[in-house]
């Protein structure tokens, strides 16, 4: 509830200053993007009932930015996602925040920022920057994108010795009842998140670029905390008798290296990340007494990727992507006494080939298909049959087809 | 086994394909040769290298030495504009697009390079507004501009 009135007071604050006629008279740029699609797999649905098809798959932004006098410059981007049971077609603050400039080696931020995670993660909703529709998502997890995407607070950024640019930031994390992240808990333990703390995220990253003509590295780390209410579900495998209330106090940290090698029409990229969390969960027992638990995720993820511009109108793309729960059990012998699901929940490989069509400078279509093996990247809750049992199958194929807009 | 006729017509062919890929190349290195720099008469620089127009055009130098903000033009020329960003930014026009639409969407700058129809606009531009920099053929010389020598 905090959140949604910080985002509501800040939105109408930069409504009223962009709507200033000095604003306005000094060059307000607007830009956005409106895209739907459609997924269909063949077994397993994939955030959508996608099995049966579905368009339930739009993204829309709008961004807005404004350069004022002294080096002060302000924006904010509006988006609203529907992807099955996430985002709903909610408008949230994408990113918004004031930007002072001191120096080429210095400049100040606060608001709402983006967080610098791998290569892509600033621009992971706008897909007319790529050829892929989804980007590999052991790194870039759909279903964790609102508390990957931004966090509320202040940062500093600047270009150093040429070929180096950095970002520290500190604030707090988006962590709500209705996010993945709180999706995702529930899923593995079969509860469900009734409330939720976050409390603080430290994010860096590091970037050196044209070494060696079109090479760009990259380091990008972050440590969060949060805690989260939750009420079990009868059948749940941490259910007991007289009790379904509980707590987890979440903490962890998450770092990635990257490498993207430009060369011509060739882009070549390839990234590994670690997230590594921490979750001790204390159950409420009958008479005040607690019973403490504790998971933990210590999740592997890398990727190689490779696209081509054939035309001025037609990329492909292909990459591998794999993705481990626990790097140290990567055939899931412990992940199925530990979380709720087979044991090929503990992986998931997708090997993606993608086609995108530049219709125009302002339209785009993009085809692609994933071939799956391995269930960690999807929703076990979006999974379950009538009788409440899970309904997976290890090797799985998405079709996914999308038209972007943009202007 | 291809006939004669088949190859010399094959011959005479990639001949002249030669030939116009050479032309174009040798249009494209001409062209990049006939532009010039220029700024802003107060903006605190005289010459450049190759590598600091690339920064400046990257958008990685936003600010000059006496704290005016940087404001990159370019001409809605194709033929200049790919010229200009083949010989210093090493990206194709597209390349060149995405690589700032990237920075738009990721909330990095408001600089994004404005584009104008012809030189003149875009010299009236740059002589009315500190800190701006773009490029132009050299067949005209402006008056009111500074002219950035290229190392």
């Amino acid at each position: 509830m905090k959140k949604r009135i910080f985002e509501k007071l800040l939105l109408i604050l930069l409504l009223i200053i962009f709507g200033q006629q000095e604003v306005l008279a000094s060059e307000t740029l607007i830009n956005g993007f409106v895209s739907q699609g459609y997924i269909k797999t063949d077994n397993n649905n994939m955030y959508t009932n996608s099995e049966n098809g579905s368009f339930e798959f739009s993204e829309t932004g709008i961004r807005f930015s404004t350069q004022l006098p002294d080096r002060l410059r302000i924006g904010m981007q509006l988006f609203a996602r529907d992807l099955g049971d996430l985002g709903n077609n909610e408008i949230t603050i994408d990113w918004a925040f004031a930007d002072y400039l001191f120096t080429n080696e210095l400049g100040v931020r606060a608001g709402i920022l983006k967080i610098p995670h791998g290569l892509y993660n600033e621009i992971r909703d706008t897909d007319m920057l790529r050829a892929s529709i989804f980007l590999p998502m052991g790194l870039y997890n759909e279903a964790w994108r609102d508390t990957f995407v931004s966090l509320k607070g202040i940062g500093i950024y600047g270009d150093l010795l040429n070929h180096c640019s950095y970002k520290f930031q500190v604030g707090i994390p988006s962590v709500s009842p209705e996010s993945g992240m709180a999706k995702s808990f529930s899923s593995f333990t079969n509860s469900k998140v009734t409330d939720t703390n976050p409390e603080s995220y430290y994010t860096a990253s590091i970037q050196l670029y044209d070494i060696v003509e079109g090479l760009k590295l990259g380091f990008a780390g972050g440590k969060f905390n949060f805690a989260m209410n939750f009420i079990i579900n009868e059948n749940s495998a941490i259910s007991l008798p007289g009790t379904n209330t509980g707590h987890i106090d979440g903490d962890g940290y998450v770092w990635t290296t990257s490498a993207e090698y430009i060369y011509n029409n060739i882009t070549f990229s390839t990234e590994y990340g670690r997230f590594v969390f921490d979750l001790p969960i204390t159950i409420d027992l009958q008479d005040t007494d607690k019973l403490q638990l504790f998971r933990s995720v210590n999740m592997e993820t890398y990727y190689v990727n490779l696209s081509y511009r054939m035309t001025e109108w037609f990329e492909a793309g292909i990459y591998y992507s794999v993705t481990y729960n626990d790097k140290d059990d990567k055939k899931g012998k412990e992940y199925i006494h530990k979380f709720l699901g087979k044991r090929y929940s503990a992986w998931a490989k997708d090997v993606c080939i993608s086609a995108r069509f530049d219709i125009n400078s302002n339209w785009v279509l993009k085809m692609e298909t994933h071939i799956n093996d391995g269930t960690n990247s999807i929703f076990n809750a979006d999974n379950m049959n009538d009788a409440g049992e899970l309904n997976l199958n290890r090797r799985w194929t998405a079709y996914i087809v999308k038209v972007s807009y943009n202007f | 086994m291809p006939r004669k006729g088949h190859i010399k017509r094959f011959i005479i062919l990639f001949g002249l394909f030669g030939i116009f890929i050479t032309n174009s190349l040798f249009f494209i290195a001409q062209a990049a040769d006939d532009i010039i720099l220029i700024t802003h008469v107060d903006t605190p620089v005289d010459k450049l290298n190759t590598a600091d127009i690339k920064r400046l055009f990257e958008g990685k130098i936003r600010m000059w030495k006496n704290g005016d903000l940087v404001v990159l033009v370019q001409l809605k020329d194709d033929i200049i504009q790919e010229s200009f960003l083949k010989k210093y930014i090493r990206k194709s026009p597209s390349q060149f697009q995405n690589y700032w639409k990237n920075k738009m969407f990721q909330g990095e700058t408001h600089n994004f390079p404005r584009r104008f129809h012809n030189k003149t606009q875009l010299i009236n531009f740059i002589k009315k507004t500190k800190g701006a920099i773009g490029y132009i053929p050299s067949e005209t010389i402006p008056e009111g501009v500074k002219i950035i020598k290229v190392d």
